[in-house]
């Protein structure tokens, strides 16, 4: 959906050379360009609602704060992934906490370990437990292609290798190098038994 | 051919993993607000004050119900160390904190949508109320421009 959102003929530093100097079209572009990517990090790392909109916020945030001190504009891409992935983790951290203490004040536990949940439920939380955390033990740039890959099929592979910063040429290889990653992991876990 | 098969299974997997899986969007006119206001606030001429210490991370492996109580982070820069004790209050946050050594002043703290000073006292504490949660920025005024300054983290 978002390639007409993505203006390929001004490039990342170019925009981050722009903004930092206060063009504020720029850092629009930026935001375009980008948040697409920061949503599907954000969501591969569990978050919804509420959660979700204060990790994007802070990512953005950080990049508005780091904006004058970047050393590789080019590779601005990679950089707002990490901060998203880091964010995103903490962010889900803190709603475990605010889980925990809503619990602990006698409010209902909307925890996925429930067992009057119905099974499927029940297993696609597991599911969804066993992905966070596989995803939390694969690194860069094999997490960023996973959280785009399972958020934003059909991305094009010059969104991904922006997002990352690889090689144009070598995103369908990493992306295979992910998934198999991704695989042995969840069955490592006994998420899944194929 | 083994190898093919075990895409053919990786293949399968991410097919199953993104039903029900929500795709991503584009975001909401709350967060590019606050990514604007983000954008216009960004300049600060004050050394920055690092996060040295946060009980969030510490308590991360530990199973969610042996987390009671506030969390605990300490900021420190330019021989100043801001110690913080944040309580969730629904979507506010209570965040008590204390400067040292004490500068006097006031303590600062910007969201991306605004801005509140807090005094502080001879002892260095402060206490910031109805603080609303996710990002904020803190910095420490010594009575001339600001001292101190911290990166935006949530509360």
């Amino acid at each position: 959906m978002s390639d007409q959102t993505r203006d390929a003929s001004t490039s990342a530093a170019e925009l981050v050379g722009r903004a930092a100097a206060g063009d504020h079209a720029a850092w629009r572009g930026l935001i375009r360009r980008y948040e697409l990517m920061v949503d599907a990090v954000v969501r591969c790392h569990g978050l919804a609602g509420q959660d979700a909109e204060d990790a994007c916020q802070t990512v953005w945030c950080r990049l508005a704060e780091h904006l004058d001190g970047i050393r590789s504009p080019e590779r601005i891409g990679s950089w707002i992934a990490r901060t998203a992935h880091r964010e995103a983790a903490r962010q889900a951290l803190l709603a475990r906490r605010a889980r925990a203490l809503e619990a602990g004040e006698g409010k209902r536990l909307l925890d996925p370990v429930d067992h009057r949940t119905p099974e499927s439920e029940f297993l696609r939380a597991e599911q969804g437990r066993g992905v966070r955390e596989a995803i939390a033990a694969i690194e860069e740039p094999e997490r960023t292609v996973l959280a785009l890959d399972l958020h934003r099929p059909g991305a094009p592979a010059a969104e991904v290798a922006d997002c990352t910063g690889l090689p144009l040429d070598e995103v369908a290889s990493v992306r295979r190098r992910a998934r198999r990653r991704l695989l042995r992991l969840l069955r490592e876990s006994d998420t899944v038994d194929v | 051919m083994r190898g093919r098969g075990e895409d053919e299974r990786a293949d399968l997997l991410i097919a199953e993993l993104r039903r029900g899986r929500p795709q991503a969007g584009p975001m909401s006119e709350r967060v590019r607000r606050a990514a604007d206001g983000a954008f216009a606030a960004r300049a600060v001429e004050a050394p920055v004050a690092e996060v040295v210490d946060d009980s969030l991370e510490r308590h991360g492996g530990v199973r969610p119900s042996a987390v009671p109580g506030p969390r605990y982070v300490v900021l420190w820069g330019s021989g100043v160390e801001v110690r913080l004790e944040i309580s969730e209050q629904g979507d506010e946050r209570r965040v008590a904190g204390r400067v040292v050594p004490p500068l006097g002043g006031a303590v600062e703290v910007r969201s991306p949508f605004g801005a509140r000073e807090f005094a502080v006292d001879g002892g260095g504490g402060f206490t910031a109320c109805a603080v609303p949660r996710g990002p904020v920025r803190l910095l420490v005024h010594d009575g001339g421009g600001p001292r101190l300054a911290s990166r935006w983290i949530t509360v």
